[in-house]
């Protein structure tokens, strides 16, 4: 172990324990924390300052905040299936074990030769991918760049983690867990009302975890501490922490994030998640959600050591850590006093504060001159030297009138740089949640002006930034809240705080530029996205005026911490370059998440087969365990075929399933045809109206093949209809359209024909069905008991019989989809199975077979059924498939008859259903487009294409059916077709290849 | 007639030696009712009066007085309330072929189906300390507000799911059998944490 761990440590104070030391590396240097700390504060306190390098030029970064606003501190957490990119150090909660490593440098952060980018920095202009890389093609450069820039890496292996959603409900949400957050929830607690107060820090607190503030005379934690355990003796009180709100949507839903287990160590956490997606559905909502201290900009503002002052505070109160041993303090407010105040305390030599104000005073000042703390009134930071660590700062003072410097400057050695410019209110929720926003000049940042839901933003969220002012709005936004949703609040008197009155702030942005001899110094402004002030300029100067656009052509905020520390510089001097006030050129749109969000967090458990859940059919184990090779059709998982010997290819299976159904037998699991059971006095009506053929004259115990149509007269779906009785019908359809067709159907009930009296049930997943299809089909029924007359005479093809079948109840249609005598029987489905196994008992001696669904659309195909998808598309009309006179026939309304009136859906030369003859033998194409001829000149018209395309095992010749225009009328022509770099020849015939007299569906 | 050994639930391939699909953990329990007798009861809209008369004659209980609740007699037969022409009736296992020869006769004049839903929609039954935190993992629902009673038909997850609440902590469950496998490995995974 080094001696130089813990080296920034103060030997005491802190939040941490520490009596559980913890070991972490870091680019391969081993360290020791403590619990309690973060990477963060534990790499500081190991003397780490660089810890990544920038987005484009490789500039060395350290840590410059303390929370989820950290613009520098970004890592490559864990290895193999518990890696991480781009987390921020100041959100890692330290670990014992934990791996992290800097990102977008090699071989590490300290010596990164890719730092040689840097040279070529002036390339590296706003916008300039959109100018440099023009020329060839910026695809040229793309993987170059990608290589070169850019944070973490992805992982490549799966994620070894689980993660988990749940939803849940509450009266009052409250977002944060500081001040106002706390005092809300104290209040809401006194009602019934559920309470959720929300936490990001794995305890409560907020700023009073770091702020050494006092209420009620004693130190705030230990406030916070009797608030916690009252909060937690409420029953109606629920505590998240390690819990962000990421997202705020319509109707008071709010999105969390928890962190279940990423505080331990990978992989120990047995079971347990190691995130959590919530969604929060609250009556009212708490936005307690503090606010984020801005940097200023000025020259070389990025380097090492330069960091918030706020975040200064937070190492050395909470984390007991000197974040540097001489700080210079540059501020235009007096909330940095407090931090050179505390450094002092804390044994950091301040050197001196540096403030813009030229006329500084209050208590804080004052306090910090008894502490013999030097104060530069009226100057600013001119300049920043050194490279991987701060060597010392230039200061110089604001001319008189306060808008340019002189050039006096005065060198002040130091290693820390604490800065703040002002407050802005984290008003990142309540902007996504529709709520408007204001401008305050006093304050210097947009604060809420008018919520749009159920929602009250208080304390520093909403631009009040003492503690007294948190506590008390806190106070009366709990009962109010509680109140307003039907709860008796209760408001529980804020605890009595003392604070320094603070002085003005003084509006700064970005420091004068004129010193010419620092004209060429960097001044960033997205320290993330390695956006500077000379950008923001570009940006004006080419009319990216609007604050979005500016965004977007700068790229300023786009990174991972979303713009949080430099949204509103960017958008204050792209407003001083365009003589507008910050107001007036407003901000950007928030949009979810606020922070970083893991994908298996969105991702929750639905990964793999729970990602889109499949429908398994009755018969699903027996497939897999005779050599069904299951593929997705739809949502069901059906046997393209069974495969009989491991050395059986896919095309032998397929070619023996339709030669054995065509001479013997098969079985097919037909269970996921969809089935709808209507009944009622207005049932035949209602078909009637649904098919654009007739089906009121449907005999019963008959069946009839027909089409849906659309609004539009277009094919929609198309199946049969079977008639039990008078009132009483069944509907069979296409397994992948059957949640289309009840959706359907219950619209026309509903919204379109509810004068109609029936009731409609879809049955699809309550019926087994087994398709018994093939010359022997009847022979094999016929071994069952069963109560219905088989012969062809007493159930002939298109037909419906309901009965028993070994004593069960069954309906049994007589239809094919091969062409070959064929019954599909339907019965309760768990005792599918059953049947299945019997059938094939049965079945041995006739050599009975299980059937796939290729071999079967290889059948249909022969036979010229139509496949609603592939011989239609989304133009299709019955004419293009030859149901022009039957359709046109019908008497009466049905859906689509008044568009098929119109002229298009009648012209003969539409596309048309044909078969394909192949002339050489080969299998054409499936989607070969017919052309005119090889010599067409080009643009060359498409005339058809091939819907579908076999070599048919029956006819030991290639077929296929298409669409061609005209194609009624072009029987016997030969035709061009090309696909793919080449022609094919084919004569059009009719669709209808196999048993066109229909001998053997009829026998 | 094939008795009921020969069915086959649509869990059969999560049984346990009890041949029933069960999760076990210390605080919450999922398990399968086998065939529990299930009748779906759908009527149209504009079905005649006489129709509720002539169910409950048959069934012995009155329709549900309100939307998504049940109503019950002795908590054998139970009639939940899905849409105000879709209901679902559960009876003893075994029964329900009985029951539902009776319902038909007695609803053939009216436009109105029973079918036998035992097979295709598959029940179990939810209990345990946090059988609403874990049916929260899939529903937005707010079990808070539920009582004894409380059914309703919505997307868990991803798919369908009738949950019918029996108990303090005790749900029945129901959904579509063909999504079994599902509907197994998202409880087994959501009941992993409860385990250890």
């Amino acid at each position: 172990m080094s001696t130089k761990n813990n080296i920034a440590r103060l030997s005491k104070g802190g939040r941490i324990d520490r009596a559980k030391p913890l070991t972490f590396s870091f680019d391969g240097k081993q360290y020791t924390g403590y619990q309690g700390d973060t990477l963060a504060s534990a790499l500081l306190a190991n003397g780490v300052k660089v810890v990544s390098r920038s987005f484009k030029t490789h500039r060395p970064r350290g840590i410059t905040a303390a929370g989820p606003e950290e613009a520098g501190g970004i890592v490559q957490l864990g290895s193999g299936g518990y890696e991480e990119p781009n987390p921020k150090a100041t959100q890692v909660e330290l670990y014992n074990g934990l791996v992290a490593k800097s990102v977008n440098c090699w071989p590490n952060a300290e010596n990164d030769l890719l730092a040689v980018t840097g040279v070529m920095s002036k390339l590296f202009s706003a916008g300039f991918y959109y100018k440099t890389f023009m020329w060839p093609n910026w695809k040229y450069f793309r993987p170059l760049v990608r290589k070169m820039a850019g944070l973490g890496t992805l992982p490549t292996t799966y994620d070894a983690e689980r993660y988990e959603k749940r939803h849940t409900h509450c009266e009052v949400l409250i977002i944060g867990g500081g001040p106002a957050g706390i005092a809300a929830a104290l209040s809401a607690a006194e009602s019934d009302a559920r309470v959720v107060l929300v936490e990001d820090q794995h305890e409560l607190g907020g700023s009073l975890l770091w702020e050494n503030s006092t209420i009620n005379g004693k130190p705030a934690i230990k406030w916070v501490s009797e608030a916690d355990a009252i909060l937690r003796s409420k029953d109606n009180v629920s505590i998240m922490t390690r819990t962000t709100a990421t997202g705020y949507y319509d109707h008071n839903l709010i999105t969390l994030s928890e962190r279940v287990t990423n505080h331990l160590i990978p992989g120990t956490s047995k079971n347990q998640p190691r995130e959590r997606f919530w969604r929060v559905r609250a009556t009212q909502v708490i936005l307690a959600t503090g606010s984020f201290e801005r940097p200023l900009v000025f020259p070389n503002n990025d380097r090492p050591g330069v960091m918030l002052a706020s975040a200064a505070r937070h190492y050395i109160n909470r984390f007991s850590v000197q974040p540097g041993k001489q700080a210079v303090v540059f501020t235009n407010n007096d909330s940095a006093y407090q931090t050179a105040l505390d450094l002092k305390r804390g044994g950091v030599n301040v050197m001196a504060v540096i403030d813009v104000r030229a006329d500084t005073k209050g208590q804080l000042v004052e306090q910090a001159r008894q502490a013999e703390i030097e104060i530069l009134a009226g100057y600013a930071i001119s300049n920043v030297k050194g490279r991987k660590r701060i060597k010392s700062v230039e200061v110089c003072p604001f001319d008189t009138e306060g808008t340019g410097l002189v050039d006096q400057s005065r060198t002040i050695e130091c290693d820390l740089v604490c800065v703040s410019g002002g407050w802005s209110p984290t008003v990142h929720l309540f902007s996504q949640s529709g709520g408007s926003l204001e401008y305050d000049d006093i304050t210097c940042c947009f604060r809420p002006k008018k919520s749009s839901q159920q929602e009250v933003s208080i304390g520093a969220a909403n631009g009040d930034f003492s503690l007294a002012a948190a506590l008390q709005s806190g106070s009366a936004a709990g009962a109010e809240c509680a109140g307003k949703a039907g709860f008796t609040g209760t408001v529980i008197a804020a605890p009595i705080v003392t604070e320094p009155h603070e002085q003005p702030i003084k509006a700064t942005w970005q420091i004068p530029t004129n010193l010419t001899r620092v004209a060429n110094a960097k001044r960033f402004v997205d320290l993330q996205h390695d956006v500077h002030a000379n950008d923001v300029e570009l940006a004006a100067r080419e009319n990216y005026i609007s604050v979005e656009h500016f965004k977007r052509y700068t790229t300023t905020g786009m990174a991972c911490d979303q713009g949080k520390t430099s949204n509103v510089n960017g958008l204050a001097i792209l407003g001083e370059a365009t003589g507008r006030a910050p107001g007036e050129v407003g901000t950007t749109k928030f949009r979810p998440p606020y922070t970083s969000v893991t994908i298996g967090n969105l991702a929750g458990p639905d990964l793999n087969t729970m990602y889109q859940p499949s429908q398994h059919l009755p018969m699903h184990t027996w497939h897999l365990q005779n050599g069904g090779q299951l593929e997705d059709y739809g949502s069901w998982k059906r046997a393209a075929f069974y495969r009989q010997s491991p050395s059986e290819t896919e095309e032998q299976a397929i070619e023996r399933e339709v030669l054995h159904t065509r001479s013997h037998v098969s079985l097919l699991d037909y269970s996921s045809l969809t089935k709808v059971e209507l009944k009622g006095q207005d049932a035949a009506e209602f078909v009637n109206r649904l098919y654009a053929n007739t089906m009121k004259t449907l005999k019963n115990g008959v069946c009839r093949y027909g089409l849906v149509l659309n609004e539009h007269g277009l094919i929609v779906d198309d199946g049969v209809l079977g008639r039990l009785a008078d009132d009483h019908f069944i509907i069979t359809t296409t397994s992948g359209g059957g949640t289309q067709l009840v959706k359907w159907l219950e619209k026309l009930q509903q919204v379109e024909w509810p004068d109609l009296d029936v009731a409609i049930a879809p049955q699809t997943t309550y019926w087994a069905t087994l398709s018994l299809t093939g010359p022997k089909a009847r022979d094999v029924l016929s071994r069952l008991e069963c109560d219905i007359d088989l012969s062809g005479d007493a159930f002939p093809h298109m037909s419906v019989r309901t009965g028993t079948l070994e004593g069960m109840s069954t309906r049994i249609f007589r239809v094919s989809f091969t062409g070959e005598l064929g019954y599909e029987i339907n019965i309760p489905v768990s005792r599918g199975p059953w049947l299945w196994q019997r059938l094939l008992e049965v079945g041995a001696e006739a050599n009975i077979a299980p059937l796939g669904i290729e071999a079967l659309d290889i059948m249909r195909t022969e036979k010229g059924f139509l496949h609603v998808g592939l011989e239609t598309d989304s133009s299709s009309v019955p004419a293009d498939v030859g149901w022009g006179v039957p359709v046109g026939r019908k008497q009466g309304e049905f859906i689509g008859k008044r568009s098929l009136a119109r002229e298009e859906q009648a012209r003969a030369t539409r596309e048309q259903l044909v078969g394909l003859k192949s002339l050489n033998d080969e299998v054409l194409p499936f989607g070969a487009q017919v052309v005119p001829d090889k010599r067409a000149a080009r643009p060359v018209p498409m005339e058809g294409r091939v819907t579908t395309s076999y070599y048919s095992p029956t006819l030991r010749k290639p077929l296929a059916l298409g669409v061609l225009a005209d194609g009624n009328n072009r029987k016997g022509e030969i035709i061009t077709l090309f696909s793919r770099d080449k022609y094919y020849q084919a004569e059009v015939v009719s669709p209808v290849f196999y048993d066109p007299e229909g001998v053997r569906i009829n026998a | 007639m094939p008795n009921a050994l020969e069915r086959t639930s649509s869990l059969q391939a999560f049984n346990n030696e009890e041949n029933l699909a069960e999760i076990q953990t210390p605080e919450v329990t999922v398990k399968e009712v086998l065939f529990g007798g299930k009748i779906t009861l759908v009527s149209s809209p504009k079905v005649a009066e006489g129709f509720k008369i002539a169910v409950e004659d048959v069934v012995g209980l009155s329709f549900p007085t309100a939307g998504n609740y049940t109503q019950s007699k002795d908590g054998k037969i139970n009639c939940i309330w899905l849409t105000p022409n879709d209901y679902v009736i559960t009876c003893p296992a075994g029964s329900e072929e009985t029951l539902l020869e009776r319902l038909q006769a007695a609803i053939s004049a009216y436009s109105a189906i029973a079918y036998n839903a035992t097979d295709g929609l598959q029940q179990a039954t939810v209990s345990g300390a946090k059988a609403t935190e874990l049916l929260n993992k899939g529903c937005a629902l707010d079990f808070d507000k539920w009582e004894v009673g409380k059914a309703t038909r919505c997307k868990f997850a991803s798919f369908n799911l009738v949950i019918q609440q029996t108990g303090e902590q005790e749900f029945q469950i129901f959904w579509d059998a063909s999504r079994s496998a599902y509907a197994w490995e998202w409880f087994t995974n959501a009941t992993l944490e409860y385990c250890c």
